[in-house]
């Protein structure tokens, strides 16, 4: 019999952790996705173009994120055509595992830190 | 906008998928931090999205595209052997196809490689690698000059070099050393010998041990040491084949017995070729009085180690202040007029000064040839590439991917440059016995010229960076080129436009870099042409000089001896047959080292120097008979004669610069000249009496063709002087006398040496034999690139031509003659090649400068050659695109639409 851990996803990485996150507010673009992630942290984390498209490949071809239609009045957004993107429900799962994950490890840490000496 | 260029850094499939929002991210990225900050703005958007690109794109690199809609990748080093092999396999097959392109290939990069690597291991050989001397880097050479005295190098006296040991603490030793000439005895013959006396600290200071036995040390100074001889590692490798057995055996020396006690280890040799080291017991004149305590006694050379610390800029400001206060302390020994100072410059540099400008200009000229070899391959693959166009778009149309065509490139490339690298290694080390030859003229360091590790790196990464550009450099077609690439049956596409664009480029390239070496090259023949035709002012044809070299020890004891022994000598010469005529000379005109070159302080009478101006002439002693055997014309007055003896009326004759300068039109003769350096009177007795001028002789160039003509004052011998050597002119081969006066001299005194035999005419042919040797290397690196450029444009207009047969067709149905389809093809060659000589000028006016210290009567940018350069490379393109132009015109209109 396999032992707990195995059967746990791996961890995400943060690229991955704030696309989805991103993507799981609402269906958007890359830049759009870009401008979440950078508010969201205060401008702690900066996805780079090559690092966000490359997540975006990598995560549709594993089915976590799909490309979506525009949503309604952004079609044509100042004559721009951007591909949007969409959470997927098994998305919203790793996302949630991961939420989750991130939970036990600060539980785990502030069991340390604040252990009366 | 520039910032797409970071769109580059992707992999191609990633770019297919994601460009048009990566293009709009991009631009929408840097208008905000440009917003943000205005100044540091694009900097920071640089910064950061150039990291990510280039991180990001080597890693989706890495990972691969294979999988194309999502589809999970291939990979795994299983799959990626696999791929290698079929790509070799592939490669190996389609150069087979194609061994033309493979042998020319193959070849021009060798050329290319091996006249690099060559070059390269002559540099790295003599510029670059450490001194074999222990520590070799903190060792400096001393070097008195008094260039206002027309002395470029000057030597010490002993009591000078005590005043800079004793007040020069950067420096943590010094060391002496004295070249003479000696004659051991104890062999079957007498050995003339180049002798270094040195210090006993001499081997310590020069950081060189003992092969075999032991060096000097300080036991070894001083007046009754035993006399000792080290040998040098080269001279006991030839004259004693390295037989250690000589360790222990002594020989006679300057009338004492001397014992050879080591061998030392292999290093280059300086100020001079050295066979043998000894102490200064050895050396009977370096015992004398004068040599310790006559400050004007200056016969030594100096070398000394920086103490721990101290820097080369630091010792050379020392020896100034030194040298400063030295001049003040003893005005009366010091020529104020004579611009007198004292280098210091570190061994290394020393040891190849001479050597250092032209070894660079051969690295940079192969380099260039390098460079042009390279830009015709890419021509080549280019043209290949083109020509397998249709095979290529096939197989990316049936699902190829393009990063196996590149790969399949960047293998067949590989195993080409492989091969060239290889031979350019072997060029290299066949001609590396040549090129220490050669490089045995410029330096002493010659003989640590190898192949080694360094130059193999530099061929294999010259190949390496050749394969890369071959293969990168071709663009391959991409998904909609397939369909007109295979319609238009190859005739126009996509790949063939810009690569011919790229080949056109090339090809200019390769005229302009040919047109900068060819006239590096036209320079340096010109310049030996220059030296050719100058008047030495001798005439060289018929003459034997040899050197018959006076013993001084036995001057010292026999004066008058040693004088009428030469000039029974002489008469005995004069006798022989098929002698026409023959004198006595202090030293052969054009060969090296002369005793008496220097120039000497005169005082003329009625001429009032200049403030500051010491006036000298150089000083020669010349027998009668010397201005006939040489063919130096008497211009006016006479010439010497057997009645110009010692107590007769004291006479010199002058040349004719001399005259020019003091007596401007006047007739100089009858008027009087001192020679009025003390050491002249105290070494040979030559006080600073009036002489009278009896004659004036045409000038001569006794250093050589490429040496400036000096004024110069003849003294009659035997009436002052000492002379060394003999001139004769023969009826016929002056070679055939060598025997006889051989003879002759052996009859006189059996142990007198005869050395440095040689006609006139090849020593006036030795002075120039150097830089001849430079400008033929330099026009063969300029013919190779000549014949490639001009492959290259013949290459390119055939190739051309070949695609565009429909097009001539086309013109010839319209009513174009074969003239004018003939002459657009040359005008298109005329063309690339006119651009290419335009860029090429620029470029030569810029560089040229670099070797102005090279040329002779040849200034930089002289005309001729630039226009003559010019005639010739156009010359050589317009017949390379004289085939293509035939071909062209010769299309024929019905055939060529036909074929559609």
């Amino acid at each position: 019999m396999a032992s707990p851990e195995a059967e746990q996803p791996a961890p995400l990485t943060p690229a991955t952790f704030h696309i989805l996150l991103s993507l799981a507010q609402e269906v958007a673009h890359g830049y759009h996705v870009k401008r979440m992630v950078e508010e969201r942290t205060g401008g702690a984390v900066r996805l780079g173009a090559g690092t966000l498209y490359a997540g975006i490949r990598r995560m549709t071809g594993d089915g976590l994120i799909e490309e979506t239609d525009p949503p309604a009045g952004r079609e044509d957004e100042a004559g721009e055509r951007w591909r949007f993107y969409a959470i997927t429900p098994k998305g919203r799962r790793a996302l949630e595992t991961e939420i989750a994950r991130l939970e036990a490890d600060v539980e785990a840490a502030r069991r340390v830190v604040r252990r009366p000496a | 906008m520039t910032h797409r260029i970071l769109l580059r850094a992707y992999p191609r499939w990633f770019r297919a998928e994601f460009e048009a929002d990566l293009v709009r991210h991009l631009d929408r990225q840097r208008s905000e931090a440009r917003y943000r900050r205005p100044l540091l703005g694009a900097l920071l958007f640089w910064w950061e999205a150039g990291t990510d690109a280039v991180v990001s794109g080597m890693k989706l690199r890495l990972a691969g595209g294979a999988g194309r809609n999502g589809e999970p990748k291939r990979g795994g080093v299983g799959t990626m052997l696999e791929a290698i092999t079929r790509d070799v396999r592939y490669a190996l097959r389609a150069l087979a196809r194609n061994p033309g392109y493979s042998l020319v290939f193959v070849v021009t990069l060798g050329l290319g490689i091996g006249a690099n690597s060559a070059m390269f291991s002559t540099v790295s050989g003599t510029l670059l690698k450490p001194l074999p001397h222990a520590d070799g880097d903190r060792l400096v050479y001393l070097r008195p000059s008094a260039s206002l005295a027309g002395i470029g190098k000057d030597l010490f006296s002993v009591p000078e070099i005590d005043d800079y040991r004793r007040r020069a603490p950067l420096f943590g030793a010094v060391a002496e050393f004295s070249a003479m000439t000696f004659t051991m005895l104890g062999f079957e013959g007498p050995r003339r010998v180049r002798a270094g006396i040195v210090t006993g600290n001499y081997f310590d200071v020069m950081g060189l041990s003992a092969e075999l036995g032991r060096t000097l040390g300080p036991e070894d100074d001083g007046e009754t040491a035993p006399a000792v001889i080290v040998l040098s590692h080269a001279y006991w490798r030839t004259a004693f084949g390295g037989d250690p057995a000589i360790l222990g055996t002594t020989v006679e020396m300057n009338g004492r017995t001397a014992t050879f006690v080591g061998v030392a280890e292999p290093a280059p040799p300086y100020p001079e070729r050295t066979d043998i080291y000894v102490n200064m017991a050895s050396s009977p004149h370096h015992l004398e009085a004068t040599m310790a305590t006559d400050r004007r006694h200056r016969m030594t050379e100096v070398f000394a180690r920086l103490a721990p610390g101290a820097t080369v800029e630091a010792a050379r400001t020392e020896v100034e202040t030194i040298t400063d206060r030295l001049h003040a302390e003893y005005a009366e020994v010091y020529d104020r007029g004579s611009g007198y100072s004292v280098s210091v410059t570190p061994l290394k540099s020393q040891l190849t000064a001479r050597a250092r400008p032209t070894f660079l200009l051969l690295l940079g000229t192969a380099f260039l040839v390098l460079i042009i070899a390279c830009a015709n391959l890419a021509n080549l693959t280019l043209t290949r590439v083109m020509r397998r166009e249709h095979e290529l778009a096939i197989r990316v149309s049936l699902g190829g991917s393009r990063g196996a065509l590149r790969r399949e490139l960047l293998v067949e490339s590989l195993a080409l440059a492989g091969a060239g690298a290889v031979l350019g290694l072997v060029l290299a080390s066949v001609s590396l016995d040549l090129l220490v030859g050669f490089a045995e003229r410029f330096t002493s360091r010659a003989s640590e010229i190898a192949l080694d590790r360094t130059v193999f790196g530099f061929a294999l990464a010259a190949a390496g960076a050749a394969s890369l550009l071959f293969a990168l450099l071709p663009r391959l077609p991409d998904g909609e080129g397939v369909g007109g690439a295979l319609t238009r049956s190859g005739t126009r596409s996509t790949v063939g436009s810009r690569g011919r664009r790229a080949q056109r480029v090339l090809v200019v390239a390769q005229i302009g870099t040919s047109f900068v070496l060819l006239i590096v090259a036209g320079l340096m023949l010109r310049t030996v042409i220059h030296l050719n035709r100058v008047d030495v002012g001798f005439d060289t044809e018929q003459v034997l000089a040899m050197d018959v070299p006076v013993d001084f020890e036995r001057v010292a004891q026999d004066f008058w001896g040693v004088r009428n022994q030469y000039l029974s000598i002489l008469d005995s010469v004069r006798a022989l047959p098929g002698v026409q005529s023959a004198a006595l000379v202090s030293s052969v005109p054009m060969a090296a080292g002369g005793t008496f070159s220097m120039r000497i302080p005169i005082d003329v009478e009625d001429h009032e120097p200049a403030e500051g101006v010491t006036p000298r002439a150089a000083f020669r002693v010349v027998s009668p008979g010397y201005f006939e055997t040489m063919g130096i014309r008497i211009v006016s007055g006479r010439g010497f004669t057997t009645t110009d003896v010692e107590d007769a009326q004291k006479i010199v004759v002058i040349n004719e610069s001399m005259r020019r300068a003091y007596f401007g039109d006047r007739d100089p003769v009858g008027r009087r000249i001192a020679w009025t350096d003390p050491l002249l009177e105290q070494f040979l007795g030559i006080g600073p009496e009036m002489r009278t001028v009896v004659g004036v002789v045409e000038d001569t160039r006794d250093a050589g063709a490429d040496a400036a003509v000096e004024h110069a004052m003849y003294n009659p011998y035997p009436q002052i002087g000492l002379v060394e050597s003999l001139v004769i002119r023969g009826v016929g081969d002056p070679r055939a006398l060598v025997s006889a006066v051989r003879g002759v001299v052996r009859a006189h005194d059996p142990n007198q040496p005869i050395t440095n035999v040689a006609t006139l005419d090849e020593l006036a042919d030795r002075s120039v034999a150097a830089r001849r040797l430079n400008a033929m290397l330099l026009g063969g690196f300029a013919l190779l690139a000549l014949v490639i450029a001009a492959v290259g444009v013949g290459g390119v207009l055939a190739f051309s031509v070949g695609r565009r047969t429909r097009e001539f067709g086309i013109k010839r149905a319209l009513g174009a003659t074969r003239r004018q389809v003939w002459s657009g093809v040359l005008a298109e060659g005329a063309m690339l090649a006119g651009l290419g000589i335009a860029l090429g000028s620029l470029g030569a006016v810029a560089l040229t400068r670099f070797v102005a210290s090279l040329l002779v009567g040849v200034p930089a940018t002289d005309p001729v050659t630039f226009i003559g350069v010019g005639l010739l490379l156009s010359g050589v393109a317009v017949t390379a695109a004289w085939a293509p132009a035939w071909r062209a015109a010769s299309v024929s209109p019905v055939e060529s639409l036909a074929a559609e």
